[in-house]
């Protein structure tokens, strides 16, 4: 069962992690909530037959729970949106500044979004669909494409989306 | 006056645009949907909207993959990165190397006479000192092209049987240069390729197709390989109109070429 777990965990661990580096702003907590995500489905096995959606939502909960009881989560965005920026070997010091700058704008912008919403595109930009999100947040599946165009409109403002010479 | 559709049905709520451009409808309401989308100004531009905005929240989302990986991740692209390396890329990273020694070869002056002198044929190359000098000049003023075993070479696939009779190749944003190439065959799983230089492109795979979220800047191609059983193929590239192939004889197979370039 669990080389049978290993296989599934792997063929979603990039997708997930990604997923979470985005919810969190974290990259540790990111991989903590992955881990703990695995050991969830060693212990329980996949609760759906959607093992991939099962996953997100059990990851989406473990994320929420921590962030509900320990505040860490609001810290970890707070340092993200703080972290001095580190250069990339391949960029020029002041492209390198340019690219951490705008992290900070989309994290930022992102952050100004309920947890809902923000789960919700998300998820949706990892591909799954409305009614996954739907389970997930705890929605209807019909009210997924109203809260993401709600969601897509707030971030339009916030990042200047509808300018025509957005680069 | 406005069009006949709106005339005769409501405008649709942004969520129906959003699920239509989900493909969460069923197909009589999407039908009904995109007929009056089609014939209502405001409601194609509201639409165009929408999909402009996901596009630029998907492309802007991106950015926040590229801070810093966890140490796993690192070893992970690492290693898909070199099994990734194809005969093709090592052919491009050769030529990469040969262009960049001529180029800088050709930049001093002395070496530059030397072989005009040798091949009188080419004589373009001993130009008058000061050009060589207002060469010099802008080529210290350009910035240094990044050494070229730092170009990434990607490739990586994924294959999947696709839902629903209508399967979806979606390539958000034009590129610099690349090719999608779509190919229809027998069978009932889709496959995907991408391959080429960075910046790196994503290939996430839907219920009813594949996106490939890359970036303007990219010069990847892209190979879909999608299942005749299905009954069409739409195919929507960045922000050009959607094309519909329809696949009336199963098992036929047919390759096309799209270029990725505005």
């Amino acid at each position: 069962v669990a080389v049978e777990a290993e296989q599934l965990f792997a063929e979603h661990h990039d997708a997930l992690l990604r997923y979470l580096g985005r919810l969190t702003g974290d990259s540790d907590l990111a991989e903590d909530i992955v881990q703990e995500a695995y050991i969830r489905l060693l212990e329980q096995g996949p609760q759906d037959q959607n093992l991939r959606a099962w996953l997100f939502r059990v990851a989406t909960n473990l994320v929420r729970d921590r962030a509900r009881r320990t505040r860490r989560h609001r810290e970890a965005l707070q340092r993200s949106v703080e972290r001095i920026p580190v250069a990339d070997a391949k960029d020029r010091p002041d492209e390198a500044v340019e690219r951490e700058e705008e992290r900070q704008i989309v994290r930022q912008a992102l952050d100004g979004l309920n947890e809902k919403e923000r789960t919700m595109l998300l998820m949706r930009e990892e591909g799954f669909t409305h009614r996954e999100i739907a389970e997930a947040v705890g929605t209807t599946t019909k009210s997924v494409g109203t809260m993401v165009a709600r969601a897509l409109r707030k971030l339009a403002s916030e990042l200047s989306l509808d300018r025509e010479d957005r680069p | 006056m406005n069009g006949t559709m709106e005339k005769t049905t409501r405008h649709p709520g942004q969520g129906d645009l959003v699920r239509l451009m989900d493909r969460e409808l069923d197909e009589i309401t999407a039908r009904r949907i995109r007929d009056h989308v089609d014939g209502c100004a405001r409601c194609m531009a509201r639409s165009r909207t929408l999909e402009r905005r996901s596009t630029a929240f998907s492309q802007m989302v991106s950015r926040l993959d590229e801070g810093t990986p966890s140490q796993d991740e690192l070893a992970r692209r690492r290693h898909t990165r070199r099994a990734g390396v194809t005969h093709r890329a090592i052919v491009w990273r050769t030529a990469a190397v040969i262009m960049v020694g001529l180029f800088g070869a050709m930049s001093v002056p002395q070496l530059r006479a030397w072989v005009a002198e040798q091949w009188s044929g080419l004589g373009w190359l001993g130009e008058p000192a000061i050009t060589a000098v207002e060469d010099e000049r802008t080529l210290a003023e350009t910035p240094a092209a990044p050494p070229v075993d730092e170009l990434p070479i990607e490739r990586h696939a994924v294959s999947f049987i696709p839902e629903g009779r209508e399967f979806l190749v979606e390539v958000r944003a034009t590129q610099a240069e690349g090719v999608l190439t779509l190919t229809m065959r027998p069978g009932r799983e889709a496959s995907a390729v991408v391959e080429g230089r960075g910046p790196d492109a994503d290939l996430v795979v839907m219920p009813y197709g594949v996106r490939i979220v890359n970036v303007a800047t990219a010069s990847l191609d892209y190979q879909v390989e999608v299942p005749s059983n299905l009954d069409r193929v739409r195919v929507r590239i960045g922000n050009r109109p959607d094309v519909l192939l329809p696949m009336s004889e199963v098992g036929r197979e047919w390759t096309l070429r799209y270029d990725l370039t505005d």
